[in-house]
């Protein structure tokens, strides 16, 4: 028990410690308060409720703030970011990842294969397909996200997943990323199974989902590091492929942290981390979705680039980046696959293969006569046009200028025109929601 | 664990750069140093309260070394812990809404070597925290005490830790488990207050880390305590709960 005191005093000692804790206590707060006057933006927007907080609770409001409050500052893009990434950049880097032969996987990958091979008896070159999805069904209590989706997507392929929103397409994605379950049929990637097997699948793919989450105090570079560490990536290869990506991703000589990038910048980057380990299969889940037209057009010039040497299967519902990068297809509606195929055997297949648009002087005196014609299979008025689907194009460039001149009209307007993807994927589309 | 020792190389930069260095290590810094201060000045600055009252008179002992680091000790058990409840609820959940575990466990990066690096950066953060906490109260109570109770302070706090190292495992395994922060922080108080009410009822408490709550200042007032048991299940809860979080989390949808 301790001695009583019959007159308690403050040393000198402690009366400066508690003088200079006094002072670490208001400085503390000084500090904050002055951070949150001059930060751009801070957590929920409201300056004064921090501020509040700070005065009332000093040392734990301090913490609290410096630990959560402080939003960090945009990044401006790099100005010289558009001029300085250009198609040669993009092939370079391709060529670089993929150097030494066709579609050879990283080390990361390499283990992996040897160890799929091994264990299925059968050698390299006799690879499976790059994704087989059997009877794949996802639900999420009562609704229906996935309903036995099958599909099979060559290896080597640049293979394009439509779908509208909702279709299913992220469902899917996620599950051959091993990221979701199926709750029925299963999919295999390489010949390994997602969920069985999803170390294996994890070292042979890259994967970019919509909305790609970084590590917000990192920059660029240290998220590339990161990720080819994690694929067992090190030393000068490890340099050279941050070195590729950043400069293909324009982000070269951003020093920001990631935090602060744009929505742009972060696809972009996306992008980079997914390639780090030069993948046989490339999951990129609607990759262009947030890019402006210059950055969209590189990622599908590099996604174009990268065909032949890996396989990349490419969800969107963007339907000029399939027609302009994609050599086969899959639309996926409701859960449902209605159809795969390639791009031209899809518009072949679904309302013929051309179409002509044909300009008179009187429309419906000539209306009749093409709708009779054996080559023509459906006829329409767009204005002062008519749009004519043929099954025989040579047959049409043969008669119906000689229909033209035997009704004495004026033909202003003859030129043939392809289905266009999107046509075809409305119909599609509109059939499996009726 | 594919993957482990360059994800814990990632959680304690992360730890380096971001608010984490902050928080526990910053209270623990405020604990530390502020109080041996208080309970030097304390009694003096309550004197001069009571003097400026007519009629009030306050007899109090003379403070020593040993109330500073009761006072510690105390702070520890209420402050210290809930910051490593509430910090540790985002551990993985924090993860899971950002979206940054989405992307590193498309990798090699297998999900039991994701959780375990969280515990295991969790454990070395609470351990640099607390030496360094605990070094700062020793000496800025040295300097306004004596050296007296020092051994026996290191014990209480090695006690302590073993408490708080379960409260960071449990809290990675509810993080985990419910993916998303205030629930996760949720059942990580309501775990915290039943071990609280658990040391009024000896039969549990003796067998149960409840026994080291109840225990926290037996080390300096030279009290006797049986604690082998309650020590063992504090433990062995630590591992459990690391296995635990292992096998939740390989089941969860990401």
């Amino acid at each position: 028990m301790a001695p009583l005191a019959a007159d308690v005093v403050l040393s000198s000692g402690a009366l400066v410690a508690l003088v200079v804790l006094g002072v670490a206590e208001v400085a503390l707060a000084a500090f904050c308060i002055v951070d949150i006057v001059r930060r751009p933006a801070v957590l929920g927007g409201r300056k004064w409720v921090w501020a509040l907080l700070v005065v009332l609770f000093t040392v734990p409001g301090s913490i609290i703030y410096l630990a959560i409050g402080r939003e960090p500052a945009p990044a401006a893009e790099p100005e010289s970011a558009a001029d300085d990434r250009t198609l040669a950049a993009t092939l370079t880097t391709a060529q670089l990842l993929y150097a030494g032969a066709d579609g050879a996987p990283g080390p990361a990958a390499a283990t992996a294969d040897a160890a799929g091979a091994a264990g299925a008896g059968r050698t390299c070159t006799q690879r499976p397909p790059a994704i087989v999805i059997d009877g794949l069904g996802k639900r999420y209590g009562r609704a229906v996200a996935l309903d036995a989706v099958s599909l099979t997507v060559p290896e080597g392929s640049v293979f394009g997943f439509l779908g509208p929103n909702g279709a299913g397409k992220t469902t899917t994605l996620r599950i051959l990323a091993g990221l979701a379950h199926p709750t029925s049929g299963g999919a295999r990637v390489s010949g390994h199974d997602v969920v069985r097997d999803a170390g294996a699948v994890h070292r042979l793919i890259g994967y970019l989902p919509d909305v790609p989450g970084f590590y917000g105090w990192m920059t660029a570079a240290e998220y590339l590091d990161l990720s080819g560490r994690l694929f067992g990536l090190s030393g000068a290869l490890l340099r050279e492929r941050i070195e590729s990506l950043l400069h293909l991703a324009g982000l070269t000589d951003v020093s920001t942290r990631v935090g602060g990038f744009s929505r742009g910048m972060k696809q972009r980057l996306g992008v980079a981390q997914a390639l780090i380990d030069a993948p046989r299969l490339l999951l990129l889940d609607e990759p262009t979705s947030a890019l402006d037209p210059i950055g969209r057009r590189e990622v599908l010039e590099m996604v174009a680039a990268l065909g032949g040497r890996t396989t990349v299967f490419f969800s969107t519902h963007i339907l000029a980046d399939v027609e302009r990068v994609c050599d086969t297809v899959a639309i996926l509606a409701r859960g449902r696959v209605v159809e795969q195929a390639s791009i031209e055997d899809l518009k072949a297949r679904h309302g013929g293969a051309h179409r002509v648009v044909i300009e008179v002087d009187d429309q419906a005196a000539l209306r009749d006569a093409l709708a009779a014609a054996d080559w023509a299979t459906a006829v329409t008025a767009q204005g002062r046009e008519l749009v004519v689907e043929v099954a025989d194009l040579e047959a049409a460039y043969r008669d119906v200028p000689s229909l033209v001149a035997a009704r004495g009209l004026s033909l202003r307007r003859f030129e043939a025109a392809e289905i266009s993807l999107e046509e075809v994927f409305v119909d599609l589309v509109g059939e499996a929601a009726s | 664990m594919s993957g482990f020792v360059v994800f814990l190389r990632k959680e304690l930069l992360e730890t380096r750069k971001t608010w984490r260095l902050w928080v526990l290590p910053g209270v623990f810094v405020f604990l530390g140093v502020g109080t041996p201060i208080l309970a030097a000045a304390t009694p003096a600055l309550l004197k001069m309260t009571a003097e400026r009252s007519p009629g009030v008179s306050i007899t109090l002992p003379a403070p020593t070394a040993a109330d500073a680091y009761l006072q510690f000790l105390g702070n520890l058990l209420q402050l210290a812990l809930l910051v490593i409840v509430i910090s540790g609820a985002a551990s993985v959940a924090a993860e899971h809404r950002a979206g940054t575990s989405a992307l590193v466990l498309t990798k090699p990066l297998s999900r039991g070597a994701f959780v375990t690096a969280k515990s295991a950066s969790g454990l070395v953060l609470l351990l640099a925290a607390t030496a360094l906490g605990s070094a700062l109260c020793i000496a800025v109570t040295v300097a306004l005490f004596d050296t007296s109770d020092i051994a026996r302070f290191i014990g209480s706090v090695a006690l302590w830790l073993a408490l708080a190292a379960m409260f960071v495992t449990l809290m990675v395994l509810l993080s985990a488990a419910m993916g998303r922060q205030a629930p996760a922080a949720g059942v990580g108080l309501g775990v915290y207050v039943a071990l609280f009410v658990l040391t009024g009822f000896p039969t549990v408490r003796d067998r149960t880390p409840a026994g080291i709550m109840a225990a926290n200042d037996a080390f300096i007032k030279g009290r006797d305590v049986a604690l082998a048991i309650p020590l063992a299940t504090t433990l062995a809860l630590t591992a459990v709960f690391v296995v635990a979080a292992v096998y939740v989390f390989r089941r969860k949808e990401i």
